[in-house]
């Protein structure tokens, strides 16, 4: 225990730790390693500035305490990535708040040693204390490969430590080998720069360490036979994908529904229990709805995490994104991130969190931009809603029913609008040249631990709920005070001419003369053109804090006897006051723009959130709130204008 | 045009007797590559020493395992695993086809 004594004090800050760093390719096994080392002392977060998530943790050995952090996966450090940068100025400690490391862990793949012993090079070349793990010993064995890995030591001058994260095989030995990272041995000499004597060196090295590489792995060959087959690969992806869809859509459901169930009878508790109405109110409605509104997330968010890893895990995911590639080439991304994209469907939230899986933040901005666009499940009811206004279900164009082919149209231009705005900010990023190359490596097929499966969905709820949760209760707390002030008294209800025992009358007087009411007011010369009413303008800031709210308050603003299913209301609603005064609300061309906004704007706060927390800044948020809602205006104007020419031509129902 | 890890300057030039690029080679078959070539530049530069570190070196043997349903990317065995190109990329990589008594997969005939 003598190697607890230098260091001095080792005390509980965090500063004082030795920080060690994991380097090493995509694959190698290095986020195993950081799993195993720091099980759920983890946290996620994002380097300054950039949009690349950081994995940091604590680690305790001897009362000697270190704190570990994992970098981005890289093939070499010549940085052609935001990601691959980081990863050198992580090394050199450019990173400003972040000091530079003190020792460096190089996860090693012993099937691809020939290849990794150039990241060897350039990583002993910085002269910092760094040891090898060496992973996947036991798949080099299994293909009949073999490795001296003392020897392997010797030839490298540093220490060589044999891992089988997954089986948590070597993970003592590495805890206890970081104890003395200061007297690890050091190469006497570099590696040669030259390319061709580097590749002697290899030679050299792999001739000392005695190594005999793995033959090409059969099972894996014979699996890839049909799963990237032109026909049968693409069956197989097409099941999976739907699979995958109709887990997240329609399995969370009923996981969905328990949860309102739960905090429905919590509201219920309250307002049965809690003597004045307002403070009921503040507790059932805002802060239960709140809280209520971010936990409704969870099933979504673990189920996909679920998926995510198995998928991940058991090497799927590079053959899905393969089969992918050319289709999603088309909107200037790759394979991988047809996934985020379909998720989408489901809801933007667990869509963006997907995006973590795309190794280059260009990649990963320009699906967070896009995937907000895609047809989520929350604007489903308003579409239903709106649908309903403008086509009778009666109205048949052939066999088909009028209003399905309203809601498949409204589903392509989402989904064809999400690869055109995917395409416009992949081309503007890449104006500073850096064009990153498309290259992806094929891991074997092998089984996922559970282990590994149940970290990454306790690691993305948590970060969920520790990063958006804020975000999401202070949105639907604020925008119920909005809905809600001030506060008006029995006697004041009557003095209005109203009977307090009449809650649909009463709800409609509060909204109307709430902070909310006179906002929509305020905006109306903003939306006027689109032809929305003050009325409308309030349902649409209501639907910030989630879409399906809209639906909600227009019923309440229409005093509808109910509130959740608001259509005869809506259509008799007529507007009050200036120049449109007697003309119904919901006109047709209305209709058609509240529809195309619904579209094209970022009512979600979540969603706003979730993209806060993945890009680790306001910057791209606003950029994605600001451009939808232009598009959303843009877009509403141009429907509005032409179903009102539309209407003027034909014949006026 | 220039090359880079060009270990012969005359031979690495597609289009020159038995060399092509990587992405014209046919499935199955097994190539060596002579040169990891791209346009001049810095960034062109780090994008053939990224392939490179990929272990797509000259002198190394590569073969085309299979193409996606599209017909681009395509999957390569290099270095002992598998890696997953476009063409865009392949076709930076110059290699010659290995004389046929060296080719153990079979070719499409």
């Amino acid at each position: 225990m003598t190697d607890s004594c230098h260091g001095g004090g080792t005390t509980s800050v965090a500063s004082d730790a030795a920080r060690v760093v994991l380097v090493g390719s995509p694959n190698a096994g290095k986020t195993s390693i950081f799993n195993r080392l720091t099980g759920l002392n983890a946290k996620t977060g994002n380097y300054p500035g950039v949009t690349v998530g950081r994995s940091t943790g604590l680690l305790t050995v001897d009362s000697l305490r270190f704190s570990i952090e994992d970098l981005p996966g890289t093939y070499g450090l010549s940085p052609i990535s935001p990601d691959e940068q980081v990863v050198v100025s992580a090394l050199s400690g450019a990173l400003p708040g972040i000091g530079s490391p003190d020792a460096l862990v190089l996860v090693v793949d012993a099937t691809t040693l020939r290849r990794s012993l150039h990241l060897v090079a350039e990583v002993l070349a910085l002269h910092q204390p760094t040891l090898i793990a060496l992973t996947l010993t036991d798949e080099l064995g299994a293909r009949g490969g073999t490795l001296d890995s003392a020897a392997l030591g010797r030839a490298l001058g540093v220490p060589v430590v044999g891992v089988i994260a997954h089986r948590g095989l070597g993970i003592a030995e590495l805890r206890s080998a970081l104890t003395s990272w200061r007297e690890w041995s050091r190469p006497v000499l570099d590696a040669p720069a030259d390319a061709a004597e580097l590749a002697a060196w290899v030679d050299s090295v792999l001739l000392t360490a005695r190594y005999r590489p793995a033959g090409p792995d059969r099972r894996t060959a014979r699996i890839d036979a049909v799963l990237l087959h032109p026909v049968w690969g693409t069956l197989v992806f097409a099941a999976v994908m739907v699979a995958f869809f109709q887990v997240i859509f329609a399995f969370a459901a009923p996981l969905q529904g328990l949860v309102e169930v739960l905090f429905a009878g919590l509201a219920d508790l309250v307002d049965r229990f809690v003597p004045w109405p307002w403070l009921a109110g503040l507790l059932g409605d805002a802060v239960l709805g709140g809280v209520g509104g971010v936990v409704i997330f969870l099933p979504q968010i673990l189920l996909m995490f679920l998926l995510v890893s198995v998928l991940e895990g058991i090497g799927y995911m590079s053959r899905a994104a393969f089969l992918m590639d050319r289709v999603m080439g088309a909107a200037g991304l790759e394979g991988r991130a047809f996934v985020a994209l379909l998720s989408s469907f489901a809801c933007a939230v667990p869509g963006i969190m997907a995006t973590r899986t795309l190794p280059s933040a260009k990649d990963r901005i320009a699906t967070m931009m896009a995937a907000p666009l895609m047809t989520c499940s929350a604007r489903l009811p308003v579409y239903i809603l709106l649908i309903g206004l403008l086509v009778s279900p009666d109205e048949r164009f052939g066999p088909l029913q009028v209003q399905g082919l309203v809601m498949f149209a409204l589903y392509l231009l989402g989904a064809l609008s999400a690869m055109v705005a995917a395409w416009i900010v992949k081309a503007v990023q890449d104006r500073d040249g850096l064009l990153m190359p498309f290259y992806m490596e094929m891991p074997p097929y092998r089984i996922p631990t559970l282990r590994s499966i149940a970290l990454s969905m306790w690691g993305s709820a948590t970060a969920f709920l520790r990063k958006c949760g804020s975000i999401i209760l202070v949105t639907t707390i604020l925008l119920w005070l909005l809905l809600n002030l001030p506060l008006h008294t029995d006697a004041e209800l009557r003095a209005a001419g109203l009977d307090p025992a009449d809650d649909g009358a009463v709800s409609a007087y509060v909204l109307d003369t709430s902070a909310a009411g006179a906002i929509g007011r305020a905006v109306e010369p903003v939306f006027d053109p689109l032809g929305f009413d003050w009325r409308v303008n309030v349902g649409v800031l209501a639907s910030l804090s989630a879409r399906e709210t809209f639906v909600a308050t227009l019923g309440q603003i229409a005093s509808a006897t109910d509130p959740d299913n608001p259509a005869d209301a809506l259509a008799a609603m007529t507007y009050t006051d200036g120049a449109h005064e007697g003309e119904p609300v919901f006109s047709a061309p209305t209709v058609a723009a509240l529809l195309v906004f619904f579209v094209y704007a970022l009512q979600c706060m979540s969603t706003v959130g979730v993209m806060r927390r993945e890009t680790g800044s306001w910057r791209w948020p606003l950029i994605a709130f600001g451009y939808m809602f232009a598009l959303a205006w843009l877009g509403a104007w141009l429907a509005h204008g032409a179903v009102l020419l539309a209407t003027a031509a034909g014949p006026t129902p | 045009m220039t090359t880079v890890h060009s270990s012969d300057e005359s031979a690495a030039r597609p289009g020159s007797a038995g060399t092509l690029t990587l992405d014209q080679l046919e499935v199955g078959r097994l190539g060596r590559v002579l040169a990891v070539g791209a346009e001049v530049g810095d960034v062109a530069r780090r994008l053939a020493d990224r392939l490179g570190a990929l272990g797509v070196l000259p002198g190394t043997s590569i073969r085309p395992l299979r193409r996606a349903p599209l017909g681009d990317p395509s999957v390569y065995r290099v270095c002992d695993f598998d890696l997953c190109l476009r063409d865009a990329q392949a076709s930076l990589v110059t290699v010659t086809v290995d004389v046929p008594g060296t080719t153990t997969a079979g070719r499409a005939s």
